[in-house]
């Protein structure tokens, strides 16, 4: 049986501690903006020096708002649990964790679903917000609801996924660089680095076979309205398939490592 | 001569202490060499993609911009070897500076010593090399700006080290926070990449009189494939050289006013 309400409390503390950093939360907010202004010179001197009005099928004014839109986006599928779980794992604290009647993995995803509620309220919305007003995006009821079930599954994706990076620190104590590998990696896969446009068709082909593209490329181009709702199903179809999966392996793989544990920290 | 001996002495045993550690955990030291490889690929795939889709950055050819990315790792790979920049405002947060400074040596010494990363001279500054030879072999650079550049890329650095170490102070004594130190990194990163002149006059000469990003890059890249006057290259060196010693002293003065942290 899930332990709803000790979950929930997981979930609401984790966000109490958060509010402390309340000047990391404003630094954040100035430092989204500066990237895509960066992002935004470079990409424009690249336009009006090709002097091509569309590369990869994007206007200046789409790769604008595309930079913009990915900062946030990206803000809301992120996750703590790497950081989280290894934490405990070195502080001894889930020895702890594991003799409270409730499941560990799922108050892991907790505590991270907190930071991230977080950051969807203090940074990703006046973000997007700001971007939606700049750019003048016409977004629809249905735009913005497939939107939010992509950032949904995005989430969903690289929490699973995160979260077996998180189980080797049983045997490894400090998964950090492991981490950090995956986030780039992400960054590149998901869109948020180029959009996938620019990418050659073969490569982006295979791209938008991967679930990374649920990340953020695809939730941008949603609010765009620069795919069509076909693309955007199969891309949710393609993610939820790669999530589904994930999920059992990491259900299996946390029966297993589980039983490895030690104690540690102090 | 003693005293300079004594010096070098701490720092090498430090550094050694720092390599023996890196690698004493094996597995962690592959996975970080291995992020720092990823790293050096993103920006090759970067490069890659703007020169595949478009005619690239007018006046610059793809070895060229690939020559100055690798530049721009290779410089905040050295930062890093040197003293990596934001281990400062993290030690002076929770007191570990401390313990440090009752050590009898400078505070640039105990940083350098304490700070050094050893993934970033691994990787980071070897591979930087490997893809800046690989551009300079397609540039046919002539050996006389070479000679030209290393001097202007030596005051640049120094002048963008001290810059950033007076940034690591003063993340802590205004926020309390190693945050804004990691994201400016990340942000002048991003900037160091590109050439100058693709922000606008504003930013050039915020990045040059301000923030010396560009004379420990930009300008240096300018003078390797020749397009620095005489005139500017005295310039970019007198600048270099002044805003050098005016962030030592800022940062003596700021780290004087320290008292103690952690608690």
């Amino acid at each position: 049986m899930v332990n709803l309400s000790g979950n929930f409390a997981l979930f609401k503390a984790t966000i109490k501690s958060q509010m402390a950093y309340k000047t990391d939360y404003a630094i954040s907010l100035v430092f989204g903006i500066i990237r895509p202004l960066i992002l935004l010179a470079v990409w424009g001197t690249i336009y009006i020096g090709t002097g091509l009005s569309t590369i990869g099928g994007l206007t200046l004014a789409s790769t604008a708002a595309y930079f913009f839109l990915a900062i946030p986006v990206t803000m809301s599928t992120n996750e703590d649990v790497v950081e989280i779980m290894q934490g405990d794992i070195q502080q001894g604290a889930i020895a702890s964790s594991l003799v409270k009647p409730m499941s560990y993995p799922l108050g892991v995803i907790c505590r991270s679903l907190g930071g991230v509620s977080l950051n969807v309220v203090l940074l990703a919305l006046p973000l997007m917000l700001l971007s939606i007003a700049v750019f003048h995006l016409a977004l629809t009821p249905s735009m913005v609801l497939l939107f939010v079930v992509e950032l949904i599954i995005g989430s969903a994706f690289l929490h699973i996924v995160n979260f077996i990076i998180a189980t080797l620190s049983i045997q490894l104590t400090n998964v950090y660089g492991m981490m950090i590998t995956m986030w780039d990696i992400t960054t590149l896969l998901s869109g948020a680095t180029i959009p996938l446009n620019f990418f050659p068709a073969a490569v982006q082909h295979v791209l938008l076979l991967l679930p990374f593209s649920m990340v953020c490329y695809m939730p941008v181009m949603t609010l765009l309205g620069m795919v069509s709702e076909a693309q955007v199903l199969s891309g949710i179809a393609i993610t939820l398939a790669g999530t589904a999966l994930l999920a059992v392996a990491a259900y299996f793989w946390w029966r297993h490592v589980a039983k490895m544990m030690g104690s540690a920290g102090g | 001569m003693q005293r300079a001996k004594e010096i070098l002495s701490f720092y090498l045993a430090s550094y050694w202490c720092n390599m023996k550690s890196f690698f004493t955990y094996r597995l962690q030291a592959a996975i970080w060499l291995i992020e720092s490889t990823v790293q050096l690929v993103m920006n090759l795939v970067v490069v890659a993609v703007i020169y595949g889709i478009s005619s690239g950055i007018p006046g610059w050819s793809y070895y060229q911009l690939l020559f100055l990315t690798y530049f721009a790792s290779l410089t905040f790979s050295i930062v890093a070897v040197v003293a990596t920049p934001w281990r400062l405002p993290q030690d002076l947060r929770t007191g570990a500076f401390d313990s440090y400074m009752t050590k009898p040596y400078g505070l640039l010494t105990i940083m350098s010593a304490k700070y050094s990363s050893t993934t970033s001279l691994i990787t980071g500054v070897f591979g930087s090399l490997v893809f800046l030879a690989y551009a300079a072999a397609h540039l046919s650079l002539p050996a006389t700006f070479f000679v030209l550049a290393i001097p202007a890329y030596l005051v640049g650095m120094v002048a963008y080290f001290m810059f950033l170490q007076v940034l690591g102070v003063l993340s802590y004594v205004l926020i309390r926070s190693g945050s804004f130190i990691n994201r400016a990194i990340g942000t002048m990163g991003t900037l160091s990449r590109y050439p100058l002149p693709v922000f606008g006059s504003s930013v050039q000469l915020l990045l040059t009189l301000l923030v010396p990003l560009g004379l420990a890059i930009y300008y240096p890249v300018e003078v390797l494939f020749g397009n620095v006057t005489p005139l500017s290259y005295v310039s970019f060196m007198a600048l270099g050289a002044a805003l050098s010693v005016a962030f030592y002293l800022l940062f003596n003065r700021l780290m004087r006013s320290y008292e103690s942290g952690g608690g």
